[in-house]
Parts: structure tokens; sequence; C-alpha cells
């Protein structure tokens, strides 16, 4: 399936557009449909999180001052050093997994777009300035930025809040994403069907909207689908070097709170983490499906 | 553009770079916060507690704090140009000292991860491009999303379990033994404590490289030059070593730059993991313990350092390849 330009069923069909298209190779794809698997699963378990869990978030009143209990038919995943189950905190993890990912890819999703169509359309000094600017922030440290701003913001407010985390790492991890809509943008400017359109007489917006933006969104899209994987790794190395709010159910800040007792009590790191790999996993998963998707030429 | 001034364009975008993430740092720890308010607000230990107000006025002086931000900021990137990052709130020690003792296990941490990661990712990119579709190429691409999905951290625990816990081969923590050397050797006891970290370091970067150099080697063997080397009967092994290896590693050269950044997240973390007394390490350190002089000079040394890293890979790439200053 990976191959032929088009299946079968797909001559069949005519005048579909590109996402209908694109769904149809998608839905053949069985590797991509594990990945919407993995992540729907994630999706489930956040919704329901209550429902599924045998204890509610707050369980040491349950656990009566046990603490580090290995996984047992009662406590699945174990008990943590802090006297929680950490079935119930992982499940509750997914929420804030999905959260984090989606806030800061939609951020950088939208900074991306608008830098690259602007530096990319308009061209000049303003493409000049904004691609220095991009430039510049691709090798800017901006990680260990990140921990200095999360540090001194928090210490200030009394709190570090994992939405701010997300929005920093959103605010920070776009320029990649906006040289590829940039080269995207040019490449289509340069086309002959654009350059029909400006003969014509078509209006700048319509040309943006209806000819440009269509040629860029899928690959934005399947360079987002694996940003979000990566940026709930992201959040979950920082909350792992602790620099969370420790009281959200976050698989970093467990995982940090495991450290300590790593090598006896090793159910506190290890659930966290497999849950927080199948998630990125699962999102790699749909970029790769959505990317052979979108455009069946591409050589992989 | 000749090859001199391309080296020019690229240092006169530097400099702005390094002005603009020295402001950036700046303005982070004295406009949104002030370090002193920020440690005499949580009673710091170092201070003994809260001070009244003359005590207060006494330290913003001590410091320099009451000098406008834009003077402080000049006064600043003077002294950091002359060496003198200031003294650690902790360790009453001058910062630069304390950076250059841990700075060096960094280095070697990085090239030996890099190392290892490029003698690993190019034979099996390669391998799996020139048998693409093959069951080979098939486990590469798996290997390949293995790589990006696991999280290095997690990966780095478990490791830490098998090895260190439940076999008791490798060492946990540090880069040297208490007591005991391995084999009463140093080296030896050193490299031992490598191991773990420097697999770790190299599998953050690994899955990313060899994606690179089989779509590089992918493309590159379709070229026209290639095809017609073949026509002309030259050995497959010549054309491939001599011919196309040299044209797919050559990105990875430009690329070296981003990969030297994306090890600095690895770098703190892993750091951090193994105990490994590096400037990553120094970094989580110093922030939690909020040494903020040590956490801004690491963040300068790191910049200084990602900057020549891609000033070497420009200059390098634009020796490999003219065509790059052409633009």
């Amino acid at each position: 399936m990976r191959f032929s330009l088009f299946s079968k069923k797909e001559k069949r069909q005519k005048g579909l557009g590109r996402w209908e298209l694109a769904w149809l190779r998608f839905k053949e794809n069985k590797f991509a449909l594990t990945g919407c698997f993995l992540v729907g699963i994630q999706c489930f378990f956040a919704i329901f999180a209550p429902i599924i869990t045998p204890y509610s978030l707050d369980s040491e009143w349950y656990t009566q001052g046990l603490i580090n209990v290995p996984p047992s038919l009662e406590h699945p995943f174990g008990i943590d050093k802090l006297g929680r189950d950490v079935f119930t905190w992982t499940i509750y993890g997914a929420r804030t997994a999905l959260y984090v990912g989606l806030l800061s890819t939609a951020i950088t999703f939208a900074i991306a777009l608008l830098v690259g169509l602007v530096s990319g359309y308009l061209g000049g000094l303003v493409d000049e300035i904004l691609m220095r600017f991009t430039d510049a922030l691709m090798i800017f440290p901006s990680y260990l930025f990140i921990l200095l701003l999360i540090k001194i913001l928090g210490e200030l407010a009394y709190g570090f809040s994992i939405t701010f985390i997300a929005i920093l790492i959103g605010l920070f991890g776009w320029p990649g994403d906006a040289r590829i809509v940039r080269g995207q943008v040019k490449m289509l400017k340069g086309m002959d069907f654009v350059e029909g359109c400006i003969a014509l007489g078509v209006s700048q917006t319509r040309i943006i909207f209806k000819h440009i933006l269509p040629g860029v969104i899928p690959i934005l899209v399947v360079s987002n689908m694996t940003g979000i994987g990566w940026r709930i790794m992201e959040v979950a190395s920082i909350t792992f070097l602790g620099f969370g709010d420790p009281t959200i159910c976050d698989w970093g800040a467990m995982m940090n709170l495991g450290r300590d007792v790593l090598i006896s009590a090793w159910w506190q790191t290890v659930f966290p983490g497999f849950f927080l790999f199948l998630t990125v996993l699962g999102f790699n998963m749909i970029a790769d499906g959505l990317a052979d998707a979108l455009n069946p030429r591409l050589v992989r | 553009m000749s090859f001199r001034r391309f080296i020019f364009k690229r240092i006169m975008f530097l400099i702005p770079t390094f002005i603009g993430v020295t402001a950036a740092i700046f303005i982070v720890m004295n406009v949104v916060g002030n370090p002193i308010a920020i440690l005499l607000q949580r009673g710091h230990s170092a201070y003994g507690g809260y001070l009244y107000p003359e005590q207060f006025e006494r330290m913003k002086q001590l410091y320099g704090l009451d000098k406008p931000v834009w003077e402080r900021y000049f006064i600043w990137l003077f002294n950091i140009l002359h060496g003198e990052f200031g003294f650690s709130f902790f360790q009453g020690r001058d910062v630069l000292g304390i950076i250059l003792d841990y700075l060096p296990f960094t280095l070697e941490l990085q090239v030996l991860a890099l190392i290892e990661t490029l003698m690993i990712a190019i034979p099996m990119g390669v391998y799996a491009a020139l048998n693409q579709y093959s069951k080979v190429d098939f486990g590469f691409l798996f290997l390949v999303l293995l790589g990006a999905s696991l999280p290095f951290f997690w990966f780095a625990l478990l490791l830490l379990i098998l090895f260190s816990g439940y076999l008791g081969w490798l060492p946990s923590f540090g880069a040297f033994s208490l007591d005991n050397y391995l084999f009463g050797n140093v080296v030896l006891d050193h490299l031992w404590h490598l191991i773990l970290p420097v697999n770790v370091m190299c599998f953050v970067s690994l899955a990313y490289v060899m994606r690179v150099i089989r779509e590089n080697m992918l493309e590159i063997i379709k070229e026209d030059y290639i095809i017609a080397l073949k026509a002309l009967g030259l050995k497959n092994r010549v054309i491939i070593f001599k011919h196309a290896l040299r044209a797919a590693i050559l990105p990875i050269v430009a690329q070296l730059g981003p990969i030297l950044g994306s090890l600095v997240i690895g770098s703190s973390v892993v750091e951090t993991i193994f105990g490994w007394p590096g400037i990553g390490f120094l970094f989580v350190k110093s922030l939690l313990n909020m040494d903020f002089p040590v956490s801004m000079g690491i963040i300068v040394i790191y910049s200084i350092i990602v900057l020549a890293g891609n000033l070497i890979s420009d200059v390098l790439h634009a020796i490999i390849d003219r065509r790059v200053t052409l633009e």
C-alpha cells in the first residue's frame, strides 16, 4: 500500500478532494490506525479517568499509610512513596499529557503558520528580518532559558503551573516549522498557477487562502503531529527535573518522585514512563501515516 | 560570494544573536525577577532570612542594583566579555572557575556520544537505503520510529534499573568511584562510569541522524552522476563509498549545529539522572538552589559553544561544498 500511488479502490472514485483521498489512503494503513488506537486509548483514559480508576486522586486516605507497595491485584501498578495508587495517578496523567501537548502545539502551529506565510509571501526585507530572527531562535538554548523562566516566574508567583510550562514550550518551539512553511509558500508562489491567478487579477487574500494555504497546511499538520508527541515528552522532561507542580498528576513529576527509590520500587517510574512512551509512539505513527497519505510521492 | 565574504556574513549574523541571547537572559533576571528580591523574599539561608529596609538598600548598592537596568546590562556584558561572571551565591567562588571545573566532563560526554552516533547511524542508514523496502529496511524504519518515540530519560532509568540495579554491572552515579577504583585504575574506572551516560546521550539524537542519512542516500543514488558512474562500469563499492557516501554525509555536517543544540536538552536531563558532573547537571542544581549567577553563566557559556559549533559547521560545510557560498 505504500508503493502504489493510488489503490484500485481510489481509481474508481473520481472527483475527490485532497483530504478525502488522503483519508482513503490513511484508513488502509494499518500502521497509522495502530497509532490512532494508541492515542485513542489515551483520550479514553483522559475523559473517563474517574470511572476507570478504582481510587480517587487523593487516595492517601485509602492506602492507610502504606508506601512503596509492589503491584498487586488491588493496586495494579503498586503504591508510590507518598502512599498514592500509581494506577490512578497514571490514568489521570493522560489528561495532563494531552492538554499540554495540544496547548503547546496549537501555539506553535499558529505562530509558525503566520511567520512562514508572511515571510514567504511578502519576501524582501520583512522576510530577511523574520528569517534572521527565526535562525537566531533556532540556535538559542531555549530549553535552558525555559527552565530559568519557570524557576524565576514560579518563585515570584509562588507556583509552577503546567499551563505556563506548556505555553513557554509552545512559544519557543516554532522556528523549524516556520522555515518549512516559508519554503513551501515560496515554492507555491513561484508556480505557474499562482502566476496565472495574479495575471487574471485575483485578489491577494483569495490567492493566499484559496491557493497557497491548502498547499501548506498538510505539511504543517504532519510536522505538528510529531510535534505533539515531542512536546509532551519535553514538558515531561521538565517536570521530571523537578520544575513542575508536584501536586498535579503528571508522568514526569511521578517519575521524578520515583527516582529516589528507583531500584527498590521500580513501578513508580516504569509505568508512567511506559504510558508516556505509548502516547508519543501513537502520535509519531499517526504522523507517519499522514505523511504517506497526504504526499504519496514522497520517498520515505 | 567569495568564501571570505560568506564567513564574514555568518559571523555578522552570530554577533547580534549573541547580544540577543545575553539581553534576553538579563531582562528575565532583572526586569521580570530581581535575584536579590527573590532570595530575600524566600528568607534565603545565605543571608539569614529577612532584612531591614536599610539593609536591603545597602544590599542593592553592594550588587549595583540601584543603577538603571540598561546601564547594568552593559556593565554585565562588559564583565562577561572579560571573563567575569560574578560570584556564586552558594560556593562563594568565581562562577567561571566553577563552570570550567564542570565543562570538560560535558564536552567529553558530548563528543563521545556524537562519535558513537555517527558510527552507528552512518553504516546502518547507508545499508538500509541500499536495500530499500527490504526486511532490513523496514526493521530499520521501525527502530527509527522507536528511537524517536522512546522518552530518553525513561530509557535511561530503565537501563539504570537493569544494569546497575538488578545486574549490578555498571555504576549508577558520578564520573569516578568514591573509593576502590575499578581494577585499581582511574582511567578504567572513568570509562566504566562513562558507558551508561554515553549510550543514553547517543540515543537522544540517534534516530534523527539515522533517518536523515537514509533519506539523503536514497536521493543521491538516484542522481544522474551516480547513474553515469554505473554506466562507466565502476564497481558498486567504489561508487558507494567514494562518491555517494560523501554526498550523503554532507548535510549532517551542515546540521552539526542544530544537533549540538538538541544535545543541550539531553545533557541537562541525562547528566542529572546519572549524576554526571557536567554543566547540565550544574545548571539544574544551581537553578533548584536559586544560585542564579551560576545559571546565567552556564546559559551564556552554552550559547557561546552552540554559536561556535554553528560557525564551525558552516565553515566545514562551505569547505566541502562550495555551492553553499553562492547563495
